[in-house]
Order: C-alpha cells, then structure tokens, then sequence
C-alpha cells in the first residue's frame, strides 16, 4: 500500500526530452512505429522538492519502463504493476512541464466520499429512469401485447435495484456514521 | 393436431395467482419493514463506543484505533446481514437454481481476483 503513495510522474517539456533521452528511448519506440514517452515515473525521493523552491530538482527511483526503457519487452504496458527499481535518476525541475503524486489534491475523505456517493446517485437516477420508462404508454402496450415481456423488464430492473441498494446498505454506515 | 395451447384464463387459477401475489407483497413489505429497523439499530450502535465495551468486558484497554476497528467491524457485521436479506428475497437468490450460483460464484472469484 505505502509504495503505491510514493508514485510520482513528470511530464517532460518537450526541448527537453532529448536530454531524457536515456530514460525515455525514444530513438528505439520510433524504429518500433510506437509513440513516443513524454513521462518519466517512479518513486520520489526528495518529496519536499514538490513544495519547496529551493530545491531544484526531482530525485526518483524509476520504474522498470525507464530503467531499462530499449528493452522490448517494455514497449507496451505490463498487466502486472510492477516495483521500481534501484536506479535513480534527477530530473530538474525545469525541465518538468507538470508534476503529479497521483493522490487527491485537498482531502483523500472528501474525494473519496464524493466519487463513491456520485456513483451511487448516478446509479440511482439511472434506475429511476427505468422505472418512469415501465410508466410510459410503450410499457403499457407490451404489456397488453405480451405480459410476460413486460414482467422480465420489471424483473431485471428490479435486481438492479436492489443491487444498488445493496451498495448503498453499506456505504450508508461507512461514510456517515463511522 | 398444432392447434395452439388453451390460455385462456380459468377463474380459479386466477384466484390462487392472486391470492400468491398477495403473499408475496406482505413478504416484501415486512423485509422492508426488517430492513428500515436494522438501519435504526446501526445509527443507535454507531453511537456505541464498542472500544470501551469491550475493554469492560474482557478487563483489557483497548486503545483508540483499536476500538475504532471495533465499531467499523459491527457496523459491517449489521450491514452484511441486512444485504444478505435484500440478496435472499429481493433479489430471489433464496428460491434460485443451483446455476445461478455456480454463475454467482465465478463472479465473485472475478471481482476478489480483480479487488486483490
């Protein structure tokens, strides 16, 4: 868990990329056909480089890509994550076109509290839709033609329902009362 | 001979479908009825300081975050029964074949591997 929180990526302007060159491999994904890498990332070392300006420059531990970035078995992303490796490299920071920790700016609470409580409405409006769908005069007119049709939709709409209320019997006591 | 099958409504068939649909609404209505009570008895435990109840009860001292893990893990507990009931009768997991839960298992084996 910690590892992940340390991950850090820089995107490199671009008059400066030839001097990545080493990390990045460009020259190699160009004789591939495959574009090229404008990121550098892996763990970051000096952290107090994001916020202090004296500090010029990123230390990072890079990860497998840029480690080792002409080898082929690179060229495309592994399914697996992978940990970064010893070699450290120094990016300066003006170089760096944007930074980024991959971590929610202000309050990892308040983010999360408001994807998963968006979802969740996104989810229930979507199933309120379905439902005014069942009262429009289509709805009624399956059901005189073939009941058993209307039945399955209010069947199936009814499990995602509930599956939404399931979601929400849990979410409920996590973000509010705990 | 390939005459289509009568049906036609018969009266007391009818009666009986009905008389089953009746039970089930009354069914349906008292789980809701379990359920609504069970999101009461969560906010009451959640003022519970499970932390301390346990430190009286097993004469130990438990400290903050300990105690914290111990409401989160009633609160789940609760939360866990009650999807179990929308599970069992809303969604008629309780009155499925056995395909359904082979089908049900592969999923839930997908998602852990994906969660892991």
């Amino acid at each position: 868990m910690a590892a992940k929180f340390e991950h850090f990526g820089a995107f490199i302007k671009e008059g400066a990329l030839e001097k990545y060159e080493p990390y990045l491999g460009n020259k190699h994904l160009l004789e591939e056909g495959l574009p090229p890498r404008k990121e550098i990332t892996g763990h970051l070392h000096n952290k107090e480089a994001l916020k202090d300006p004296n500090v010029k420059e990123y230390e990072i531990a890079l990860d497998p890509v840029y480690a080792d970035p002409t080898n082929r078995k690179m060229d495309r992303p592994h399914f697996w994550p992978m940990p970064a490796t010893d070699k450290i490299a120094t990016i300066e920071k003006s170089d760096v076109k944007y930074a980024t920790m991959f971590l929610p700016k202000h309050s990892s609470y308040f983010a999360s509290y408001f994807t998963i409580t968006g979802l969740h409405g996104a989810h229930v409006l979507g199933g309120v839709l379905v439902f005014c769908y069942m009262m429009l005069p289509a709805s009624t007119r399956i059901y005189r033609h073939n009941p058993e049709h209307l039945a399955n939709r209010v069947e199936v709409a009814g499990l995602f329902w509930h599956f939404v209320d399931l979601v929400w019997i849990f979410v409920f006591p996590l973000f509010y009362l705990l | 001979m390939n005459n289509p099958p009568d049906i036609s409504p018969v009266e007391h068939e009818t009666e009986e479908y009905a008389h089953a649909v009746h039970a089930h609404v009354t069914k349906y209505l008292m789980v809701g009825g379990l359920l609504l009570a069970f999101t009461v008895i969560t906010v009451a435990l959640s003022y519970v300081d499970f932390g301390m109840v346990l430190s009286h009860l097993f004469h130990t001292n438990l400290s903050e975050g300990q105690g914290r893990k111990a409401n989160v893990t009633v609160a789940l507990l609760v939360a866990t029964f009650k999807a179990g009931l929308v599970a069992a009768i809303f969604m008629h997991l309780a009155a499925e074949k056995r395909l359904i839960y082979r089908i049900l298992i592969f999923t839930g084996f997908s998602c852990s591997d994906f969660s892991g």
